[in-house]
């Protein structure tokens, strides 16, 4: 394929400042600190707290090699992948391209041209093709937007790229309906690669297909990367296919990255409880294997509002206990999810006069009427919580936090219970080295020499 | 459960005697402007008492519109029943009334969607949707139908059910909705939960607890189940048996400890080969037939790596059994006078060769 007239126009490398400090000599692409909040809009009074959708993210892709970047609905990955590439503009941070190239600091031109060197490829390849326009068009329309007038040598290239991600040139004056979603990710992959870009971001690029299209799509990616020496950055928050294809993998939680590492090695010896928590959640395609793994309680935490310290710490089932306690790790979890729902006012003054009202149907009195301890116990069996925990400090704070709250005093509850708190709320954990590589990290406390390792923890 | 009505549920028990629902060859046709689209072609399966099916399968293989036309929830026109029987608890489905048939919904059949959002109405609470179907479903009355509310919500894991009557829809997240919908379906104690595709729009830790949910509820209240999926994952996470569909027919149907044991039709071998981690990254390839002028022969000649001229020519090859009493395979190299060996290194080499 004869992109020449590309080559010559191509930045080359020696511009602006030289390389930053901490990036490795390998890296193509390096993100620091980069944040994006959003206005979520909606403040009382004029005060709005923003939606912290990525919140110091770091990491580098190396030249040649795929990095993927694992995580569930709401964990921040796509908009990571939006403002990594300035589709959005960040709210702080800074993104390097090799190694001294400052993206943020790129005025319109640059960003153009920039634009070539680093494409991108979307989940639905339904709706990222104008339906109007032939495939052949929207192949090359990259090409025309960076200057490449000529028709005829247009529809060249197109064909060509056809021709390599495995459809026929023939298809080149044929509609986007025409064609299969996995043929239109084959094209919109054609698309990406005809400016002959030196990396890809790829977000859910196999989501929407099915296994049998998906699998053909990947190894698709595979072969083109190895051909045109490309980098690639896949977003999915499919496991397997980041297994599948990827050298490295960043695992993130609600804007961080909680775990990064060679793709073997975090997911045979993963570090977090975060990604333990996934990785043993795929359903394993095997029926003598099944119903184990850890199963987490609850959902991803309002990002507006995230927990403090460790952001996991509210579902995590490895959650550090204070240095006093010594409970059983199932029973600690417990009282302590139980704590955060009465002071995030999940359990209010309200819910338990509904318990009261449902009792005081039962036994058909009064609601005023409802014997205290009757109440205490329903709202302990409500909460699944246990009347003996093998700490008789615990017992008894327990007991006091139930009167409160049958009281209908639900911050006098929460304190009741403070001593339960978990150095895991105070404490940000720093990501450390960990595994056999020196590029595996992760970001735990129990991770750190002062605390008991994960593994010493029960966590099914 | 005083309000099922059992019409002709007499005559069941003689019947084979553990089968709830059976399904005989199940003809669904959809009539398009561009024609006529054969979604569902012969397709037959049972379902026993307690037991969870599995029907995997791609899109286009007719595993939803099959499930649906059990209760025939599709639109009609333009879809369908042009042949075949459901037979559920000793009745024809398919000669039921609609009026008939609406003792069935939701009392005795239940169904849950893939999409939570779609099955919830957005302007009422959850609180009055499950409540709904508590008044639809059940014969009680004044406090006895909040109190069921509450145990339903509580039943399938919403925490503090009493708080979370008055919240909307739109105020709950994916996981917790999917909740919701399986309180709701658990309104009327069904007998039979047609589950398509629960689990798909949800991530892997929620997908995990609707799953481990979804054993729970049909364990306490014994219910069959039937699960549609694409993930062969989650099929070997749940199923009892398995029904492997391929554009509108059935390709292989077996015990799940001996499907992914030794998968016998190429299509599921293939399948199978394509899960992440197995090795294979080739995919099947070519696309589904034309639905609306399906090929002679079998459906999956044309992308068969062991297609030879026989394939071709006449109908779907008919289920011949193997190995154990509960496997079938459509594939001619199964038949009496077939050659196995014709697949020697198709279904065999799991995770095989090489590109």
């Amino acid at each position: 394929m004869n992109l020449d007239f590309l080559r010559g126009r191509k930045e080359s490398a020696t511009d602006e400042d030289h390389r930053v400090d901490d990036i490795p000599e390998d890296a193509i692409f390096s993100v620091r600190g980069l944040q994006k909040y959003f206005d979520s809009g909606s403040g009382f009074l004029g005060e709005s707290t923003p939606v912290r959708a990525v919140d110091g993210v770091s990491f580098d892709v190396r030249e040649g090699e795929t990095l993927g970047i694992v995580g569930e609905s709401g964990c921040g990955k796509s908009t990571l992948a939006q403002t990594m590439i300035r589709l959005q503009e960040p709210t702080a941070g800074s993104v390097y391209w090799k190694g001294d190239q400052d993206v943020t600091g790129f005025d319109d031109a640059r960003l153009k041209r920039w634009r070539r060197e680093i494409q991108m490829m979307f989940q639905d390849p339904s709706s990222s093709f104008d339906p109007r326009m032939s495939i052949g068009d929207s192949i090359t329309e990259p090409l025309r937007v960076q200057g490449l007038r000529e028709s005829a040598h247009r529809r060249e290239i197109a064909e060509d790229l056809l021709e390599r991600v495995g459809m026929s040139a023939g298809h080149i004056d044929a509609y986007p309906h025409e064609f299969s979603g996995g043929q239109k990710q084959r094209i919109a992959l054609a698309r990406a690669l005809a400016v002959n870009p030196d990396m890809i971001v790829a977000d859910e690029p196999v989501s929407a297909l099915d296994v049998s299209i998906q699998s053909e799509v990947l190894g698709l990616i595979d072969r083109l990367q190895e051909e045109f020496g490309l980098t690639m950055c896949i977003i999915s928050h499919d496991l397997g296919v980041i297994r599948e294809v990827c050298d490295r993998v960043a695992v993130m939680y609600l804007g961080e990255i909680v775990e990064i590492g060679p793709t073997e090695e975090v997911f045979t010896s993963t570090a977090h409880p975060y990604t333990k928590a996934l990785v043993s959640s795929i359903p394993v395609p095997d029926p003598t294997q099944r119903g184990d793994g850890i199963e987490l309680h609850g959902d991803v935490p309002d990002p507006s509002n995230p927990p403090t310290g460790c952001r996991f710490h509210t579902r995590c089932p490895a959650v550090v206990q204070p240095s006093e306690l010594d409970l059983d790790q199932q029973t600690y979890v417990r009282l302590l999810q139980f704590t955060k729902r009465l002071t995030r006012g999940i359990v209010t003054e309200e819910s338990v006069e509904g318990v009261r009202e449902l009792l005081a149907e039962q036994q058909g009195i009064d609601p005023s009427d409802v014997p205290r301890e009757d109440l205490v116990e329903e709202l302990r069996e409500e909460d699944d919580l246990p009347e003996r925990t093998g700490s008789t400090r615990v017992d008894s704070a327990l007991r006091d936090a139930l009167a409160e709250l049958a009281d209908g005093n639900v911050a006098a509850a929460a304190d009741e219970l403070s001593l339960l708190a978990t150095p895991c709320a105070s404490e940000a954990p720093e990501a450390v080295d960990v595994g056999e590589t020196d590029d595996h990290t992760a970001s735990c406390l129990r991770l750190t020499s002062d605390y008991e390792s994960v593994e010493a923890v029960e966590l099914e | 459960m005083s309000t099922q009505t059992t019409p002709d549920a007499t005559d069941a028990a003689s019947r084979n005697d553990d089968v709830l629902l059976s399904v005989e060859d199940l003809v669904v046709q959809f009539d398009t402007d561009g024609g006529t689209v054969h979604a569902v072609d012969g397709v037959s399966f049972d379902v026993r008492e307690g037991e969870t099916l599995c029907i995997v399968g791609e899109s286009g293989s007719g595993k939803t519109i099959s499930c649906e036309a059990i209760t025939r929830l599709f639109r009609s026109p333009p879809g369908f029943i042009r042949g075949g029987s459901v037979e559920f608890d000793g009745t024809d489905l398919t000669s039921c009334s609609d009026d008939r048939l609406k003792e069935y919904r939701g009392n005795r059949i239940a169904h849950v969607f893939q999409n939570p959002q779609g099955a919830l109405n957005p302007v009422y609470t959850i609180g009055n949707q499950v409540r709904e179907a508590v008044e639809l479903h059940t014969d009680l009355e004044g406090s006895a139908i909040r109190d069921r509310v509450v145990d339903l919500l509580g039943e399938v894991g919403i925490p503090e059910p009493v708080t979370h009557l008055g919240d909307y829809p739109h105020e709950l997240s994916g996981g917790m909705k999917q909740r919701v919908v399986i309180a709701m379906a658990l309104a009327g104690e069904p007998d039979l939960l047609i589950a398509d595709e629960p689990t798909t729009a949800l991530d892997v830790t929620i997908q995990k607890q609707i799953l481990d949910l979804l054993n729970d509820v049909q364990e306490r209240h014994d219910m069959s189940v039937i699960f549609v999926t694409h993930d062969l994952g989650v099929v070997a996470q749940i199923a009892d048996r398995v029904l492997v569909m391929y554009a509108g027919k059935v390709m292989e149907r077996d015990d799940v400890f001996d499907l992914f044991e030794s998968p016998e039709h190429p299509y599921t071998a293939a399948l199978l080969d394509c899960l992440p981690g197995s090795g294979g990254l080739e995919g099947i390839p070519g696309d589904l037939p034309d639905p609306f002028n399906p090929p002679a022969g079998c459906r999956f000649a044309e992308r068969c790596p062991a297609v030879t001229e026989e394939c071709i020519e006449g109908d779907q090859p008919p289920e011949y059994p193997v190995g154990s009493d509960d496997h079938t395979v459509s594939c001619v190299h199964h038949a009496p006078d077939g050659d196995p060996g014709e697949l020697d290194g198709v279904t065999g080499a799991i995770g095989g060769d090489e590109s």
